[in-house]
């Protein structure tokens, strides 16, 4: 990067700007050798922030290593950072023109050329180079390298070695599982959807509060939720069973005077007309989509009495609608595992439809008017097949035999386990582990407990001693990280 | 414009015959020759200190005769009285027999003079000097009378822990341009003049410079360049030997009581002007103030009794100055340097 300044005078405009170019080039260089410093100390300022952020992210709360890729956002503007400063800081023309002076004893004449003409003597300035500039890298070098393994160590520490965090309690799996019949409840119109909504927000909650220091009270909270959605569900079914009861005696009465039309007189027919209108009634006042499909025309039939055929046929059709509806419901409850299966059946036999008995019965009573009494009863058991231990005739008479002494009796003594909760509130936190347990041979471990002799972060636990009562709550504690 | 290269020659052949001729008479003492030029373009006074029989008296008395300047000498003692040098109203009869008091001028009326071990005199007659030394003046009873131009007082002391010496006050010794050491000669130097001089007496100066010469000289240095760089290097250097100063170094915040002057600012820009020119250049280099730094700030920096304790010399401060500080202003980071010239002071 040499210059001849031999030129420079009133009549080298050329030669002054190659001494232009000269500090230029200078300056350039110079304000490189800055930024390339600067930026590796910025970078290394970086580099310890970042990895000491990272290991304490990783340390006090478990941050995934991708979390710690953020860090590169720093990396441009640490770059950045240096070439404004470097800028800032890198000498000015003028004190590198004198630099330049020095280096090439020039005793001022370049700084006289830098200033103003300097005639005959710009032919007699020799050539200048500028002097090397050199950077002493050894004790920066060692500290970035320093920070860089520092980074490297809070990048790959296993997750094994780092501390569990005491609070945390994983019940992702019973909230998810009672969002999902939240869902299907909100969904069937079992539970308002402003209900439904609280319901999800306390979950939310729960989730949120859960603390390990206190398993109790979050299972305490998830339990009551999970009965009163169960409680919920169970309402639900047996309003749809009794529903369908009612539809399906209604749908009965339906085809049985399809039937028996012809057969019987006009006053018997009108009253069991009226009669079905009423059951039809009932269970449309319950039933949104059964109401809808009763037209009014023939409501207006039936509190005449004077169905036609069709409009029985009708009629019946859409009982029998309403029947499949309540069923799909309690199928999807069942299927959401909020009601027991038991429940299905006890609706398809409430829906059971026995027309062709009822209408023989009704076809072969002179009068009918027995069983048209039968079917007004108030919740219809009066009718043939029906009835029942918790159901029968309000007036019938109760009959005792065979009286029990109660003398010398006693209830048998019997020690009841504690309860789930009691025996959560009893426990003591002795330890915690990310590892799976390893299972040690029988006989080699305490009698304390499941946990007695597990050593924190070990990962050992008494495999023989893990009672069944215990092994789900077991399991699912050590599956939660991997959710 | 610079001065160019003929005008600068010719100035430059005088110098040298000037500086040829000094060398001739006073063997050995080129540098010191070159400084008490490098004064006398300055028109500064000049202050030379040194034991007895080192040629300080030899070298003015030599200038003088190069110079073609009127030289007289005062050998200062302890009476000597203000009178004696500046001069003294004496009673005279005049041709008409009327009585009237005339001004008898003193030594000081010249161009050159030597004031011979000044720090032998008392104070009193020691400030006498002042006015002529500053203003190129005398006043006496009321009446200036100006000084023949050009005028310079080159003072030899002995060093102040003589007997009987007088140490010379700041306000005096600010007004030397330069303080410089004589000091002794080497073995070889001491042999030539052994065998080459009888009874040590030099040789007259055979090609003395005419008063145009000098004149030229003169003319020569106004047109001596400065640049902005080099004179805000000596500025800094001045600033510097304050205790408090930025750029003090350690040596200048422990030793020093008070630093220089702006007058040693002002000094060591015409002693670097004058250097350059008996350098050959046209532009003052910063070489030239490092030259001439010690010499001019040497004698103006008031050392405290630390100094003294711990031996250290206002020679060594400054040289720590002119170490420390970087000619350019460059502001580098530690570990970012830029190398210097061969034979450059780190």
């Amino acid at each position: 990067m040499g210059i001849s300044l031999a030129a420079i005078g009133p009549d080298s405009g050329e030669a002054a700007v190659d001494l232009q170019e000269t500090v230029g080039r200078f300056h350039a260089h110079l304000r490189r050798v800055l930024t390339i410093r600067l930026g590796l100390r910025f970078l290394l300022v970086w580099l310890m922030l970042w990895a000491a952020a990272g290991v304490l992210a990783r340390v006090a709360f478990r941050a995934e290593q991708s979390l710690l890729l953020w860090g590169l956002v720093g990396l441009p503007l640490a770059g950045a950072a240096a070439v404004f400063v470097a800028g800032r800081k890198t000498p000015s023309a003028s004190v590198l023109r004198a630099v330049l002076d020095r280096h090439g004893r020039l005793g001022g004449l370049l700084l006289a050329a830098g200033e103003g003409d300097v005639g005959q003597w710009g032919r007699q300035i020799p050539l200048v180079t500028p002097p090397t500039v050199r950077w002493r890298l050894g004790r920066q070098a060692i500290l970035l390298l320093a920070a860089l393994a520092f980074l490297a160590v809070g990048f790959l520490i296993p997750d094994r070695y780092l501390p569990l965090r005491p609070e945390a309690l994983e019940i992702g799996r019973e909230v998810q599982q009672l969002s999902e019949k939240l869902a299907v409840l909100k969904q069937e119109e079992v539970l308002p959807p402003e209900k439904a909504e609280a319901l999800q927000q306390d979950l939310e909650r729960i989730r949120q509060g859960a603390l390990g220091s206190d398993p109790a009270k979050t299972m305490e909270a998830i339990d009551h939720l999970e009965r009163s959605i169960a409680q919920s569900a169970a309402e639900a079914a047996e309003a749809a069973i009794q529903q369908t009861e009612k539809a399906a005696r209604a749908e009965e009465l339906a085809d049985a005077l399809q039937r028996l039309q012809e057969k019987m007189d006009a006053k018997q027919l009108g009253e069991a007309m009226k009669e079905l209108g009423r059951l039809a009634e009932e269970a449309a006042a319950e039933n949104r989509a059964l109401a809808d499909a009763i037209s009014e025309e023939l409501k207006e039939a039936c509190n005449r009495g004077d169905l036609t055929a069709e409009q029985l046929r009708e009629l019946s059709e859409a009982l029998a609608e309403c029947k499949g509806l309540q069923y799909q419901k309690l199928d999807k409850l069942v299927k959401a595992r909020l009601v027991d299966p038991a429940e299905l059946e006890r609706l398809e036999r409430a829906g059971e439809c026995d027309g062709e008995t009822l209408a023989l019965a009704l076809g072969d009573c002179e009068d009918g008017q027995a069983l048209l009494a039968a079917i007004q009863s108030p919740d219809g058991d009066g009718l043939p097949g029906r009835g029942g231990v918790s159901r029968g005739r309000g007036d019938a008479a109760m009959t005792w035999s065979q009286g029990a002494n109660k003398e010398d009796v006693h209830f048998q003594e019997k020690v009841l386990p504690p309860g789930a909760v009691a025996s959560l509130k009893a426990s003591r936190m002795t330890g915690v582990s990310a590892g799976d347990p390893t299972a040690e041979k029988p006989g080699g471990g305490s009698t304390g407990g499941a946990l007695g002799t597990a050593t924190a972060g070990s990962g050992a636990a008494q495999g023989q001693l893990i009672l069944p009562e215990h092994e789900k709550a077991v399991r699912r504690y050590f599956e939660r990280g991997k959710k | 414009m610079l001065m160019q290269p003929d005008e600068l020659r010719a100035a430059t052949a005088l110098t040298d015959r000037a500086l040829t001729q000094l060398d001739r008479v006073l063997l050995g003492r080129n540098h010191l020759h070159r400084m008490v030029l490098a004064g006398i373009l300055s028109r500064g006074h000049i202050l030379l200190e040194g034991l007895p029989g080192v040629g300080k008296t030899a070298l003015i008395k030599a200038l003088g005769q190069i110079m073609r300047l009127e030289f007289r000498r005062v050998q200062f003692t302890p009476d000597l009285m203000p009178s004696d040098i500046l001069g003294t109203h004496i009673l005279r009869e005049t041709a008409g027999g009327a009585r009237e008091m005339t001004f008898q001028s003193g030594p000081v009326f010249t161009n050159i003079l030597l004031a011979d071990e000044i720090n032998r005199a008392s104070p009193k007659t020691q400030s006498a000097l002042l006015e002529a030394m500053q203003e190129h003046a005398v006043t006496l009873l009321g009446n200036t009378r100006p000084l023949p131009q050009p005028f310079f007082v080159l003072a030899s002391q002995n060093p102040i822990e003589l007997e009987g010496t007088y140490p010379l006050p700041e306000a005096q010794l600010d007004r030397f341009l330069f303080k410089l050491s004589v000091g002794d000669v080497p073995v070889d130097v001491l042999e030539d003049i052994i065998s080459t001089r009888r009874r040590g007496e030099p040789p007259q100066p055979d090609v003395p410079l005419s008063p145009d010469d000098v004149a030229h000289l003169f003319a020569a240095m106004e047109r001596m360049y400065l640049p902005r760089a080099v004179s805000r290097y000596i500025a800094r250097l001045v600033a510097a030997s304050h205790p408090g100063n930025a750029e003090a170094t350690t040596q200048v915040s422990t030793y020093v009581t008070y630093g220089a002057s702006p007058r040693a600012a002002i000094a060591m820009a015409e002693a670097a002007r004058a250097y350059a020119l008996l350098s050959g250049r046209p532009s003052v280099g910063f070489e030239d103030v490092r030259a001439v730094a010690a010499a001019v700030m040497n004698h103006r920096l008031i050392l405290n009794y630390k100094a003294r304790f711990d031996q250290v010399g206002a020679l060594a401060v400054v040289q720590s100055l002119l170490d420390a500080l970087d000619e350019a202003g460059l502001e580098l980071p530690p570990d970012v340097q830029i190398e210097k010239t061969k034979g450059t002071p780190a």
